[in-house]
């Protein structure tokens, strides 16, 4: 009769045992997946006008006279004269990090940084800047890696923290899955 | 003689300035392809903010000043303007905005679809909307990416004229009775001759890897892809000839 009651109880804590060790293991769930790349508002700020920079992805596009701007996403914009059709030339690049749109009048270049909104000076191409931000102006729509399924961190925008891209990177117990 | 001598020079100079491929928009606004989120209209820029169409008052261009915004719904991504409706692409329809007053858009109609994403382009009163669908951020793999054309001479009415089946659409580009389309599972920008608008007839295609997007700015159509662009003289469409892409930096 004791030995019954002690197996029994051997079973109980077996069984208490395994679903602890189950529950354990769920919480150390691991995969391979994608997490999201952040930068600060410093970062943020860092208007730059350098060289031609590699178009690795692009697609969204705007004339404005001869130039040719096209978006880096996230990156900032390529500027193209293409005033000699036959001989288009890659001539600047803006940083502008978190920058995905853009539109142009009189000289002027409105551009997406992050939330703020920027307007460029674009009468000397050589000499591109920046006239005025207008912070806090848009809110951030990337909460997911494009083209891609899988699992991935979930994105968190907050004051100091703005997202610029996706990483490879082994992920603990993600949440976020598309 | 003298005459004769003045016009062969000033033919000369004609036939040199047609001649020369220089090419310089003399508009002071910018022309924006199809996947754009602002656009600008005679002193407004119009920009999507995640569920809203913000309405900036940039006639003092170095100051915009924020005149309206206006909610619309999440999954808005494309803006388009035509005469003086803005039409939004969403990823669950197309959204026709009476900005008549242009500080106080209305929402007119929305046209649903399935879930995917699109850009839309209007001319007379006709607007061509394709819609990517895919198992990675567009809809899903099970539905059909289209090409849509509508009637939207009646705003608040929308009518579908046709749908034809595409393979992965992105930006889109319609003058006269050309639409042209990016498609990266045909390699390149499908030309479709619309003179019947409920009848897109395939005409042709430009050869281009991964394309994005399409601006017109007769005679050169810039198609920019996702790594490079690529110019082209469309003045015959249907025998449109390579004209350059960028020299590697």
């Amino acid at each position: 009769m004791k030995i019954f009651f002690l197996s029994i109880k051997a079973l109980f804590f077996a069984s208490l045992l395994s679903l602890f060790l189950s529950c354990g293991k769920e919480t150390e769930y691991t995969t391979k997946g994608l997490k999201p790349v952040y930068i600060n508002l410093a970062q943020l700020q860092n208007f730059q006008q350098i060289g031609p920079q590699p178009i690795q992805n692009s697609g969204k596009s705007l004339l404005y006279q001869q130039y040719l701007f096209l978006s880096e996403n996230n990156k900032g914009i390529h500027i193209i004269d293409i005033s000699d059709t036959l001989n288009p030339q890659k001539i600047y690049f803006l940083q502008i990090p978190g920058n995905k749109d853009m539109s142009a009048q009189n000289n002027l270049l409105y551009v997406d940084n992050g939330p703020d909104l920027l307007v460029l000076d674009i009468s000397q191409i050589s000499q591109v800047s920046i006239i005025k931000r207008i912070k806090n102006s848009f809110l951030p729509i990337e909460y997911s890696p494009a083209d891609y399924t899988g699992y991935f961190e979930c994105a968190n925008y907050n004051d100091n923290q703005w997202l610029v891209g996706w990483q490879e990177a082994v992920l603990v117990n993600p949440t976020c899955k598309k | 003689m003298k005459n004769t001598f003045l016009f062969l020079i000033i033919a000369l100079f004609f036939s040199c300035s047609k001649d020369s491929a220089k090419l310089s928009e003399s508009n002071t606004t910018g022309k924006n392809g199809s996947l754009t989120r602002f656009a600008i209209k005679d002193n407004y820029m119009y920009a999507l903010d995640l569920n809203y169409l913000k309405v900036f008052d940039i006639s003092d261009g170095d100051t915009p000043v924020l005149k309206n915004k206006v909610l619309v719904d999440y999954g808005i991504e494309t803006i388009s303007i035509y005469g003086n409706f803005v039409y939004l692409g969403a990823v669950d329809g197309v959204y026709i905005i009476d900005i008549n007053n242009p500080q106080q858009p209305v929402e007119l109609e929305k046209i649903e679809h399935h879930v995917s994403c699109d850009p839309v382009v209007v001319q007379n009163n006709i607007a061509y909307s394709t819609q990517r669908s895919n198992a990675v951020g567009c809809g899903t793999a099970w539905t059909n990416s289209v090409l849509a054309v509508y009637d939207v001479s009646n705003p608040q009415n929308p009518n579908l004229l046709t749908s034809l089946s595409m393979g992965q659409p992105y930006g889109l580009a319609v003058e006269n009775n050309w639409l042209f389309v990016c498609d990266e599972d045909k390699g390149g920008v499908v030309i479709f001759d619309v003179s019947n608008p409920e009848f897109p007839e395939e005409k042709g295609k430009i050869s281009v890897e991964q394309p994005r997007d399409i601006i017109l700015t007769y005679p050169y159509m810039i198609i920019s892809s996702k790594t490079s662009f690529k110019i082209y003289n469309y003045t015959n469409v249907l025998s449109s000839t390579y004209v350059s892409t960028f020299q590697i930096n």
